[in-house]
């Protein structure tokens, strides 16, 4: 079954990246695209919060990742629908996301970690799945 | 270079500033002592004038700190941390007896953190751009001053010597228990993009 997956970072070539490596393990994913965290929470709304996944990044055009998370849950998205995909290693942030119980998947820097990243959101979509 | 690749370099630019701010954040955060909130980065191609438009902010803001780092190798430029002259008080607030003294000549205590701040982040930038792009570049050490931007030594090199476009790279992060937001800029001549785009097609497989 296909699955619907929200994508929201401020960059095309993250976007590319991430979407590239949810088809890995997720072929059938069907993907839209938000470039800030109100695109995504406008895209979220008009579908009616129905996305299977929410893949966001920290650091993006307001409301920033966290807020946009804290956002969904509000409008009755389950938390662990949400990941937030980032570059950012900050242990505060591990912190804050930890406190709200959503994932955190560090994404690659280079290309010889694409395989790791891929197994990231692998894990994730796989224990998200299991519950 | 057309448009898309134009666009399609910027963009991963910008996310290198991220990917490369965002992995040594915890150093930064231990350097300073504060927890680091990272900004969205910009990257620009610019005019010259703009970016000269740009450094009015530096000049407007009286007496600041200023910490110079130059790279070479497959790309070259210079990086630039800017703290203006109430976010350096900010900054060195608490950490020295006399601010006031410290504006004069501040202790050397603190021009080695803030010589370790600049080190890092530019080496966490320059270690995406590498990791990113599989660019050989070297760093040389940085080094920190006290004053004018009109005075700074070397600033005329910054956008003085380029010719009609620069390329402009800028990500501000906030030392947050200081509330001292620093601005770091990557200043480079305008056929570095050029080079990154064969490096970005290459390295990625991009194709336009």
């Amino acid at each position: 079954m296909s699955q619907l997956c929200l994508v929201a970072d401020d960059s095309l070539y993250a976007r590319m990246m991430l979407k590239n490596a949810v088809s890995e393990s997720m072929p059938e994913a069907m993907f839209q695209e938000a470039s800030s965290g109100r695109q995504a929470l406008e895209l979220a709304a008009a579908e009616q919060y129905r996305f299977d996944w929410y893949l966001l990044d920290v650091n993006m055009a307001p409301p920033d990742g966290l807020a946009t998370a804290r956002s969904l849950v509000q409008a009755g998205v389950p938390i662990g629908r949400i990941a937030l995909v980032t570059g950012n290693r900050s242990s505060h942030l591990i912190e804050d996301a930890d406190l709200m119980g959503i994932c955190l998947i560090n994404k690659a820097v280079s290309p010889d970690d694409v395989p790791g990243f891929v197994g990231r959101l692998s894990n994730f979509f796989a224990g998200q799945t299991a519950e | 270079m057309n448009a898309q690749a134009e666009a399609i370099s910027l963009d991963v630019l910008a996310e290198s500033l991220n990917l490369g701010l965002g992995h040594v954040i915890d150093e930064l955060s231990e350097i300073s002592s504060s927890r680091i909130e990272l900004h969205v980065p910009e990257v620009s191609m610019v005019p010259r004038a703009d970016a000269l438009v740009f450094t009015e902010r530096m000049r407007d803001a009286g007496k600041a700190i200023f910490v110079q780092q130059r790279f070479s190798g497959d790309i070259s430029g210079e990086a630039l941390l800017f703290f203006s002259e109430q976010e350096s008080l900010n900054l060195l607030n608490g950490l020295l007896g006399d601010p006031e003294d410290c504006l004069v000549e501040f202790a050397a205590t603190e021009e080695e953190m803030l010589l370790d701040l600049t080190n890092v982040a530019v080496s966490g930038v320059i270690y995406a751009l590498s990791s990113l792009l599989g660019l050989r570049i070297n760093t040389e050490l940085p080094h920190c001053e006290y004053g004018y931007f009109n005075d700074l030594r070397d600033s005329a090199t910054l956008i003085g010597e380029l010719d009609d476009m620069v390329l402009f790279l800028t990500i501000s992060f906030t030392v947050v228990s200081k509330n001292s937001r620093a601005q770091l800029m990557f200043f480079q001549p305008r056929d570095t993009l050029t080079r990154l785009f064969d490096h970005i097609r290459t390295r990625l497989n991009i194709h336009i």
